[in-house]
């Protein structure tokens, strides 16, 4: 995952369609999302299970 | 290379051009079905042209015509362009288009005449699948091929999804085509969850990576910016390759699949809001800092980006709104209703479908070589999508919460149907607004290629810049992002992974292929019969006729469901149930328990028109399951017609004589219910208009027994001007009932015939619509009601008692000379039985179980029986025994009554398997749920001596 900023602007052309994607970077809180919904996948997971 | 020299221009017109058609005419489709739902008359009664077989129409013909038409156009443009290359085997574009275009018309025609496989979004035959297979086949090999070839050295995101959703798709029809309509070991709750897998992985697998290839190409090439985040994109296709092929199950939940898989299936479906937030934001990324140009524009690539942006929206709240639903407790209020159909199209059409015409905008102009030919006509059509969608979402939505929130609350099913009528009518408003736009599309389209302005093609991207060819110098990507890894690991290693957590361990388990169910009134385990050769003809009718997208088959354990339809349902009833029919929608009621619900007249009146015998029902009329009729004469089932009758009929009575016992229609009324006249003046009014919409139809509008369905049943319906009532508790032949005699008649339905319970309108309602039929007859206003008969305690059921009543039965009380020697409703007697309307009646028949015809009315329940035999049956020859017999006798008579159907019950038991040494825990159980004071029975001995003698009697019937 790019964190350095020059890394994070580095752009690449596709020369055949003309596209330009930026190597980019995830945002902090989309990272938060993922840790809290797997935190939370566990914790449903369990619940619900034992309780079928 | 330049640009246009990499694509075949005309092939993607070919290919655009029918996908035009499809993108105009099956949402016109879908607008007659919605049409349907508040004039169910519309169109006519043609069994081509009903709900059932127009469903498929629509729903494929928008999977595979309108969307998949032009994606596969698409990526004859896409994926030269990012390769570099022109496709691989360009000329069997060619065969492939038409072949394509064949299968989706004769697919459709297919489903029009009656050809159907009974699984959802599956329905196709085999010939027509073979067609579908072949053509994505070669597709993907074009695409594979071009990939190998390439000649740009990094793999766009945009090919990783189309690699995927190839590779993902031809393998989710192998499971779609072959293995749920063919293998007939995957049946029942396998073939549920299995199926569960097909119908998302089309979704999930299929449209959702098709339509996220087509915006990662189309946003930035029309937004003119740089895709905001590589970074963002391995993330959103990773998370969505893995936990998307997991979650298919959510379809079928609080079923008979096993809870573990429910609970995976929900919690996978909550992880779909990363990978769905991880591409949100890269889009959203991507326009910033053009967000004026693309809303201010007005060229095609303008159109293309807001129809990208407006899909990008519609598929963040529709994701989101589906990972929502499948939460358990959400699930319970939303399921089976319009808030999934909501959900269904606000991600296909919302998103899908959305994106591909945003596709069309963009590359239409540069492979007709000319400019849109009016912007104002892209402008009204992209308004009229956002009103038009943007309405029916939020109502189907608003919908679903109604309809379930009603539901939950225990409100009459067609009731919630009623209040659903306004909503439909704005849904087809919503639809037609949406259909013009797609209409102006076409018009666009075609005036766009005729009479459009000459464009300017793009220039040659070969005449890169020096920036740009330092923009080249970025490393090549990682083997995240390789060919070989997303077609292998994504593509054929999680799809594999998830059918094997979601269906291949789920079916190795045992418990998931029992042919058992427990016995609902004896806990004891019995087996469940396969179905006899009529009723496998009835259930092929059912599917054909498209019965099971309005029809769920699986009771849940939620919503009141068990008070309002019966038990839940057990894995070991849909043993046989090949494919299975569990369904995802209830437009009409679960048909799990239907069976001995209604009589076969009510069944056979309400396929010819339902209306007749409900006037609030929106099913279609099967005037094809009749013989042909000359004149005026009442039309006779034909032998289809009989098969689906045996079919639904035999539906939900595999874990026995439950209706018997069941709580909702065992209601204990007492004598308190006596309103005051007050009371009565006040629900006249209400009494009217329940009886106008759920009598008229059966009773007619004078109260006379001659209402439009009359003329098919038998016993014919009640006529209530002559005020004489089968069940009363007062005193006297046919005296008059009291309001809870009544009540209770209502409430619970006469088995047998065709008077439903209506336990679930309101007892408000009840209590009304009995204060509005004693209207009919002036015997109301000239007679007093008697007094109600004194019921007596109950004697302990002994073998003396059962003995001491067969000898009533045979003797004093000459019971045989019309319920025969047996009990079987057979004596000499029956065949020339009246009633006072000159009726023929057959005298009860008590061996028989809850609902059939012939058997009792009202229960053999002691206190009903008791009270029957010391009134009688009104209008009828069954004299009330009041005074003839002692109460001693009568509960004699009673007990001897009760062992017929004892008896009768512990062969069915024992014929279904029941082990011997069962047998007489059984017996005990079935006395207790129909007598308080079984407790003392002393059975074992009576069993020897007459279970030779009833197996041979119920083998015989």
């Amino acid at each position: 995952m790019a964190e350095d900023p020059q890394k994070r602007d580095e752009e690449y052309l596709y020369r055949s369609s003309g596209i330009r994607e930026r190597q980019g970077q995830i945002p902090l809180w989309i990272k938060l999302v993922v840790a809290l919904l797997f935190v939370w996948s566990v914790y449903y997971l369990v619940q619900f299970w034992s309780a079928g | 290379m330049a640009q246009d020299e990499l694509i075949n221009r005309p092939l993607i017109k070919t290919w655009l051009w029918t996908a035009l058609i499809w993108l105009t005419v099956v949402p016109l489709v879908g607008l007659l079905l919605s049409i349907k739902f508040h004039n169910p008359e519309f169109l006519g009664n043609h069994a081509a042209w009903t709900f059932g077989r127009l469903r498929p129409v629509h729903v494929n013909g928008v999977i595979f015509g309108s969307f998949s038409t032009t994606f596969l156009g698409l990526v004859y443009y896409y994926v030269p362009r990012l390769c570099g290359i022109r496709m691989y085997k360009e000329e069997w574009g060619w065969g492939l288009v038409w072949l394509w275009n064949a299968f989706i018309f004769f697919g459709s025609i297919s489903f029009m005449l009656g050809y159907n496989s009974g699984l959802e979004a599956a329905e196709y035959k085999w010939p027509l699948n073979i067609v579908r297979f072949v053509v994505l086949g070669l597709v993907g090999v074009q695409v594979v091929g071009t990939i190998i070839q390439r000649k740009e050295r990094r793999f766009y995101v945009a090919l990783w999804y189309t690699t995927a959703a190839l590779v993902w798709t031809l393998m989710n029809l192998i499971s779609g085509g072959v293995i749920l309509p063919y293998a007939e070991q995957v049946e029942g709750v396998n073939s549920a969850a299995l199926h569960g897998l097909y119908i998302h992985d089309l979704v999930g697998l299929w449209l959702t990576p098709a339509g996220l290839a087509l915006i990662y190409y189309f946003l930035p090439t029309s937004v003119k910016n740089p895709l905001y985040s590589h970074q963002l994109s391995l993330l959103g296709f990773w998370t969505l390759a893995f936990f998307y092929p997991i979650v298919g199950i959510h379809h079928y939940m609080y079923s008979p699949i096993p809870h573990l898989n429910q609970v995976i299936a929900v919690v996978f479906s909550m992880l779909m809001i990363i990978p769905v937030w991880a591409v949100m934001v890269n889009w959203f990324g991507t326009v910033s800092g053009r967000w004026g140009e693309v809303l201010g524009g007005v060229d095609s690539d303008s159109y293309a980006a807001k129809f990208l942006l407006l899909g990008a929206v519609y598929y963040l709240l529709g994701c989101f709104q589906g990972s929502m639903e499948a939460l358990f407790r959400l699930q319970q209020l939303t399921h089976f209703n319009d808030f999934v159909i909501g959900h269904s199209h606000l991600t296909v059409f919302g998103a899908m479908v959305n994106w591909a015409i945003a596709g069309l905008y963009y590359v239409w102009p540069r492979v007709t070589g000319r400019k849109l030919w009016s912007t104002r006509l892209a402008s009204w059509h992209l308004w009229l999508t956002i009103a038009g969608f943007s309405v029916m979402i939020l109502g189907l939505t608003a919908q679903g919460f109604i309809q379930g929130s009603m539901l939950e609350y225990g409100v009459n099913f067609v009731d919630t149907i009623k209040e659903m009528q306004p909503w439909w009518v704005m849904r087809s408003l919503a639809g037609a607004t949406m259909d013009i736009g797609l209409l102006l599309l076409l018009i666009e389209c075609y005036k766009t290629a005729r009479d459009g302005e000459p464009l300017q093609q793009d220039g040659s991207a070969t005449s890169a810049s020096d920036e740009d060819a330092a923009l080249q110098s970025v490393p090549a990507q990682g083997w995240l992002e390789n060919p070989p890894t997303i077609a292998l690991v994504a593509g054929v290693g999680f799809f594999t992974f998830a059918v094997l957590i979601q269906a291949i361990i789920p079916f190795l388990s045992p418990g998931t292929r029992v042919t058992t169910v427990e016995d609902v009134v004896t806990s004891h385990i019995v087996q469940v019969a396969n179905y006899t050769p009529i009723e496998l003809r009835g259930r092929h009718v059912y599917i054909r006729e498209g019965c099971w997208y309005c029809h769920s088959q699986f009771i849940r354990p939620v919503t009141g469901e068990t008070q309002r339809w019966g038990p839940v349902s057990q894995t070991g009833e849909y043993a046989y149930d090949h494919p299975h029919l569990f369904s995802t929608r209830r437009i009409g009621p679960d048909l799990t328990r239907v069976g001995r619900k209604y009589g076969d007249d009510w069944h056979t009146a309400h396929h010819w028109q339902p209306r007749e015998v409900e006037p609030d029902s929106i099913m279609p009329a099967f005037p094809w399951l009749f013989e042909p009729v000359k004149g005026d004469a009442r039309p006779q089932l034909n032998e289809d017609g009989k098969a689906l009758l045996a079919y639904i009929q035999r539906l939900g009575t595999s874990i026995g004589d439950w209706r018997e016992g069941f709580v909702s229609t065992r209601v204990a009324t007492g004598l308190a219910l006596n309103p005051s006249p007050e009371t009565r003046s006040e629900l006249l009014a209400l009494g009217k208009a329940v009886y106008e919409r759920r009598c008229i139809g059966c009773h007619g509008a004078k109260g006379d027994g001659n209402g439009p369905a009359a003329a098919w049943l038998n016993p014919r319906p009640r006529d209530f001007t002559r005020g004489i009532f089968k069940f009363r508790s007062t005193t006297g032949k046919d005296s008059l009932p009291t309001d809870a005699d009544l009540f209770l008649t209502v409430t619970h339905g006469l088995w047998g015939t065709a008077m439903p319970s209506w336990q679930e309108i309101s007892e408000r309602e009840r209590v009304a619509v009995i204060q509005y039929l004693k209207t009919f007859s002036e015997r109301w206003q000239k007679e007093e009601i008697g007094q109600a008969i004194i019921l007596t305690a109950e004697p302990s059921v002994t073998a003396e008692s059962i003995e001491n009543g067969k000898t009533i039965f045979h003797g004093k009380a000459i019971c045989f000379m019309c319920h025969g020697v047996a009990g079987l409703g057979d004596g000499t007697m029956a065949a020339a039985l009246q009633d006072v309307w000159g009726q023929p009646v057959r005298p009860s028949n008590f061996t028989l179980p809850a609902g059939l015809h012939g058997g009792v009315k009202l229960g053999h329940d002691s206190e009903h029986l008791f009270r029957t035999i010391m009134t009688g049956v009104g209008g009828t020859a069954m004299p009330p025994f009041q005074g003839k017999l002692t109460d001693e006798e009568m509960w004699d008579v009673v007990h001897y009554v009760q062992s017929l159907r004892v008896d009768a019950h512990v062969l069915e038991l024992l014929t279904a398997g029941l082990p011997s040494t069962e047998e007489h825990e059984s017996r005990e159980r079935i006395w207790d749920s129909l007598s308080k004071t079984a407790g003392q029975v002393e059975t074992d001995k009576r069993l020897n001596d007459t279970a030779v003698t009833r197996a041979t009697e119920i083998n015989a019937r």
